[in-house]
């Protein structure tokens, strides 16, 4: 034992970490645990109000860490209210007894009425703050971001997708867009100051229940009627693809799935999708509605100038499978493995494809929103001659609407 | 008190090089050079590392003319007594100046990032006695450490470039900047270049067998390379939202779609930044050790150590926590004082060299 202690005083570093153990160790012992020290918030709403000084209404979705045999995960809306967003957000820290967490936050909500002034005003607290992720998400809903919360937290504590998730791989797919803090931001700062991000309305949706049974552990649903079963209404989270179009932070338009796919095509970056084509006719079909599904695309643009100006070549080359056919009073057996699509039928395929990516750069001009970041593809081929181009216009801002552009499509089947 | 500097091998001397190329360049740095030069700025690190290849050329020519001797007496041999205290209070003052930088950029990390109710006290005290450790434990014993941690920071670095590759998102806007924007950037951001010159404080100690410079030459190209690709990586992953993000190698981790299947991800740069950390601050502080020497080269080493801790205790105190006192300091003060060991001082070696050389010849 002599020995061992001996060993010990000759080994500084030994007594330094016995010295750092004792000095770590037994304070950590009495402190309380982090779990009931922060909320944590994982998605945040944002409303304005006018009552008095407070102009900010912030409710948040945090996790109660609850002892259960189960798996299902509680959570609790929290309202405050407050002159700025961090006052608000004090006054929630504040009814819960804890300090609000934001490390595990995964998307903010934004009122659709705050949509129309200039959002990064209602976000600054969110950018500044260290501990946010870059993929947060950023939506934007129908009604109040409180409504919408209380909608996710049925959601988030019944069923295993969460609310956050639910625009996770939105821009995988041809009628939506990539909604993330990170590509809000990069799109406004960026030269074009255009950026997009989901819109999720809340939809109400009515269910019959058995009388006596609870009406919604979360007590969000309202309910009605009598005898043995019983009306719920419930609101609930849709994401159809709908997209609000920002420039310099304010709304300037609103795209529904559909219109997402006309621009996507002329914009590119997704991975599936459906296109459909009507009313084909050929040795094979008759008068059918064939839909085809997105296996792979490529997009490729090339500019030239042309008097100064540029003409922007769209070469759009698609991998497409048929994956549904409508066509009344045929045997579905003839086409479902082998088919062949006469050269007529290719033609209008691709004609069809043309005119869906036109009116998709129609949309862009029309409103003066370079969804596709021409600027930046025409800024990179040649500076001087863009810029001599954009020097020759009168209103600089609107050069999308005097770019000229070509489209070609290729289609392959797979 | 004695410290035992023994020699250390080609590996080890390459390993040491390999991760001090990496001090203060993989954390704020990408985001100021963004600031400052848009998207062109990744041409400053590759121009800095070409001055560094330079450095560590001339380093290989005259070792290979003086393999014993140790640059103080190389100094004493040619100059007189006050150009070595000149030079060596040069080397003080630029590596000291980038200890306090790394410092405070890495505290402010680990308050935001790791844990946030970490105060000065216990990153100091999680950090001071172990670097003092390993720099009186000796040379040898740094580059023997560094020797067991490298796989792990190859890996682990490489990992991370990897991971930042896949939140590529977007196209980033090329000629934003004219010349004198690009060169102001270039000026304000040459002090987190120049580590090479560790290798002529301890050049004595450094025993490179014949063929072996090769290990030197190549780890010194592969930390260039990997510090240069985490800045590009992370300036076309992040573009305008640079100035958003001042933890580079953290954020390459942090912003990629996947981030939920992969789970927290990030804290394995974490851990390497943490690893850096602790070999970055150990390096600056045996290189303030040997500068001091080379002033007082009469005093015991014990009384370079606490200059050291006396000094960084005093001053971190006055920066940390304050990231902007910290970015004014090392874009309008270190610049100054990093000109002249880095690009005066190696110039001028080099043409009494190329002189010396030249009357030999003739």
């Amino acid at each position: 034992m002599k020995h061992y202690f001996k060993q010990i005083i000759k080994t500084p570093m030994l007594i330094l970490f016995i010295i750092m153990v004792c000095i770590f160790s037994f304070p950590a012992l009495s402190q309380v645990a982090e779990i009931n020290q922060y909320a944590i918030v994982t998605a945040l709403g944002i409303d304005t109000i006018d009552e008095g000084v407070n102009k900010y209404e912030i409710s948040f979705l945090t996790f109660i860490p609850i002892a259960q045999q189960g798996f299902a995960e509680r959570y609790k809306v929290v309202t405050a209210k407050g002159r700025n967003v961090s006052e608000a957000l004090d006054f929630a820290g504040i009814q819960l007894g804890r300090q609000v967490g934001l490390s595990h936050l995964k998307m903010v909500v934004l009122n659709q009425e705050l949509l129309n002034n200039d959002i990064t005003v209602f976000l600054d607290y969110l950018i500044r703050n260290e501990g946010l992720n870059s993929t947060v998400k950023l939506v934007a809903t129908n009604k109040s971001a409180q409504d919408f919360l209380k909608s996710a937290q049925k959601l988030d504590s019944d069923s295993s997708i969460k609310v956050s998730e639910l625009v996770s791989f939105n821009d995988d797919y041809i009628y939506a867009t990539d909604s993330s803090l990170e590509s809000f931001y990069k799109g406004t700062l960026g030269p074009t100051k255009v950026s997009m991000i989901a819109f999720l309305p809340t939809e109400e949706q009515s269910q019959s229940t058995a009388a006596g049974s609870k009406d919604g552990e979360n007590g969000e649903s309202q309910g009605s009627g009598s005898g043995g079963s019983s009306e719920n209404v419930t609101e609930d989270i849709k994401n159809n693809g709908d997209t609000v179009v920002f420039k310099n932070g304010k709304a300037v338009l609103y795209l529904n799935g559909l219109d997402m796919k006309k621009i996507n095509l002329a914009c590119g970056g997704f991975n599936t999708g459906s296109l459909e084509i009507r009313n084909v006719t050929d040795n094979q079909f008759e008068n059918a509605n064939l839909t085809f599904e997105i296996f792979n695309q490529q997009h490729l643009l090339q500019v030239a100038y042309q008097n100064g100006i540029p003409v922007i070549s769209i070469n759009v080359k698609l991998t497409l499978r048929l994956s549904e056919v409508e066509n009344e009073g045929k045997i579905f057996q003839e086409n479902i493995e082998f088919f062949d699509l006469s050269e007529e039928t290719e033609k209008n395929i691709k004609k069809k494809i043309k005119k869906v990516l036109s009116q998709g750069i129609e949309i862009m001009k029309e409103n003066q929103v370079d969804i596709a970041d021409f600027y930046t593809f025409l800024n990179n081929h040649d500076y001087i001659k863009f810029h001599k181009f954009l020097n020759s216009l009168q209103n600089p801002d609107d050069y999308i609407n005097h770019l000229i552009f070509k489209t070609s499509v290729f289609v392959n089947f797979g | 008190m004695k410290v035992i500097d023994r020699s250390i091998t080609a590996w080890q001397t390459g390993i040491i090089l390999f991760i001090i190329l990496f001090a203060n360049k993989i954390l704020i740095l990408p985001s100021l050079l963004y600031d400052g030069a848009k998207i062109e700025s990744f041409f400053i690190p590759i121009i800095l590392f070409c001055f560094d290849f330079a450095l560590l050329f001339l380093f290989y020519k005259i070792k290979n003319k003086f393999p014993n001797q140790s640059f103080e007496d190389i100094i004493n041999q040619y100059c007189a007594r006050w150009v070595r205290i000149l030079v060596y209070l040069a080397f003080a003052i630029f590596f000291f100046g980038k200890t306090i930088l790394l410092y405070n950029v890495t505290y402010i990390f680990s308050k935001n990032m790791i844990y946030k109710d970490s105060g000065n006290f216990i990153i100091l005290f999680a950090i001071l006695p172990v670097i003092n450790h390993l720099a009186i434990c000796g040379l040898r014993v740094l580059g023997r450490t560094a020797q067991l941690f490298f796989p792990v920071i190859v890996g682990i670095t490489l990992f991370s470039i990897i991971v930042g590759i896949m939140g590529f998102n977007s196209v980033p806007l090329f000629f934003q900047v004219n010349a004198s924007q690009f060169f102001l950037t270039f000026f304000k951001h040459i002090s987190p270049f120049g580590d090479t010159i560790i290798l002529f404080l301890f050049m004595d100690k450094i025993k490179i067998d014949k063929g072996q410079w090769k290990v030197v030459f190549s780890l010194f190209g592969l930390a260039c390379f990997l510090v240069v690709t985490i800045i590009i990586v992370f300036l076309i992953s992040y573009t305008y939202t640079s100035f958003m993000h001042p933890f580079a190698l953290f954020e390459l981790m942090s912003y990629v779609k996947e981030y939920e299947g992969l789970g927290r991800i990030d804290l394995i740069s974490m851990v390497i930044i943490i690893i850096f950390t602790y070999f970055h601050l150990t390096i600056y502080l045996k290189a303030f050790m040997a500068s001091f020497h080379g002033i007082f080269n009469k005093l015991d080493w014990i009384y370079s150590i606490l200059t050291f801790n006396l000094l960084f205790l005093v001053i971190v105190n006055f920066f940390v926590m304050n990231l902007e006192i910290a970015i004014f300091v090392g874009e309008n003060i270190l610049p100054f004082i990093t000109i002249f060991p880095f690009i005066i001082l190696p110039f001028i070696i080099a043409i009494i060299f190329y002189k010396h050389k030249r009357r030999r010849i003739s």
